[in-house]
């Protein structure tokens, strides 16, 4: 009785018997299931440490890694902006206002 | 409104990226008819669609973010015409274009049995353009793409992306040469 028990145990531990008690559909359901729950929370975590990521990287916290952060003019000259505009910059002092909006943006809200 | 629109924007960009590169990763497996021990095909197409779905999220908090965000001012006109962004240009509009294809793909899902099978396969294989464009918009447009980390993630992405499609050739000219 105990040897039977242990047997299950190993095949269970193994996954030898499919690793569920149905059928190979069902396995494949819960399998599936498990994979989507597990691909969400990555996914949520992911976020997470990414959104600390790029805020570490915000020149006020000493990181360096936003070198190519958009210049917020405030003008009416946005416009003219380009991926080089930034490159006179020494190192990237500029980022996103951590309190708040561009100085001279023109929006009213 | 706050700096973290902008971060989550950027944050939601890079998940939705690596979410994207998942799909296509499994989108090759299922077309190349890859068997995974104790894995269906209908189990991984699951997971597939479920991935794809996520991404979909993923790409339009990217967006609506963008939008609240009063850093780039982000115009609606910025995000669905390519070109039309006054921030780093060429970039943005792969972005859209990106965005548009992947809306095209999406759609075609949804009248996948009207399509026929040839003609939504043909529309599917856009997924390789979206992922092309989602790659080089994030290296162009992506204030942080100098980062370490995102390098890493670049590097993994493009070289498990052209790892699996190789292989889905390689299977399908050994495919007449077995039979």
């Amino acid at each position: 009785m105990g040897l039977f028990a242990l047997s299950q145990l190993a095949l269970k531990l193994f996954r030898l018997d499919g690793g569920m008690s149905g059928t190979r559909v069902e396995g494949g359901r819960r399998r599936a299931k498990a994979a989507k729950r597990a691909v969400a929370l990555t996914a949520a975590a992911g976020f997470v440490v990414v959104l600390a990521l790029v805020r570490q990287g915000h020149p006020a916290s000493g990181a360096s890694s936003t070198r190519n952060v958009p210049q917020s003019t405030g003008s009416s000259s946005s416009s003219s902006r380009s991926s080089e505009d930034d490159s006179s910059l020494d190192g990237g002092t500029l980022a996103p206002p951590s309190s708040q909006s561009p100085p001279a943006a023109s929006h009213t809200s | 409104m706050s700096a973290i629109d902008w971060y989550t924007a950027r944050a939601a960009g890079v998940v939705a990226y690596a979410l994207l590169t998942g799909g296509v990763l499994l989108g090759v497996l299922l077309a190349g008819r890859a068997r995974l021990p104790c894995w269906p095909q209908f189990a991984v197409t699951d997971v597939h669609r479920f991935v794809a779905l996520l991404t979909g999220a993923f790409v339009l908090l990217h967006v609506y973010t963008l939008l609240l965000d009063t850093y780039v001012h982000t115009s609606v006109a910025a995000v669905l015409v390519p070109g039309a962004s006054s921030y780093r240009p060429f970039w943005v509009a792969l972005g859209t274009v990106a965005l548009e294809l992947l809306a095209a793909v999406g759609i075609s899902n949804l009248f996948r049995k009207r399509l026929g099978h040839a003609r939504w396969r043909r529309i599917h294989y856009l997924t390789f353009v979206v992922w092309a464009a989602a790659t080089v918009h994030g290296m162009g447009a992506g204030t942080d793409a100098g980062a370490g980390w995102l390098r890493l993630l670049y590097v993994v992405s493009v070289g498990s992306v052209t790892a699996a499609v190789a292989w889905r050739v390689g299977a399908r000219r050994l495919a007449p040469a077995r039979g």
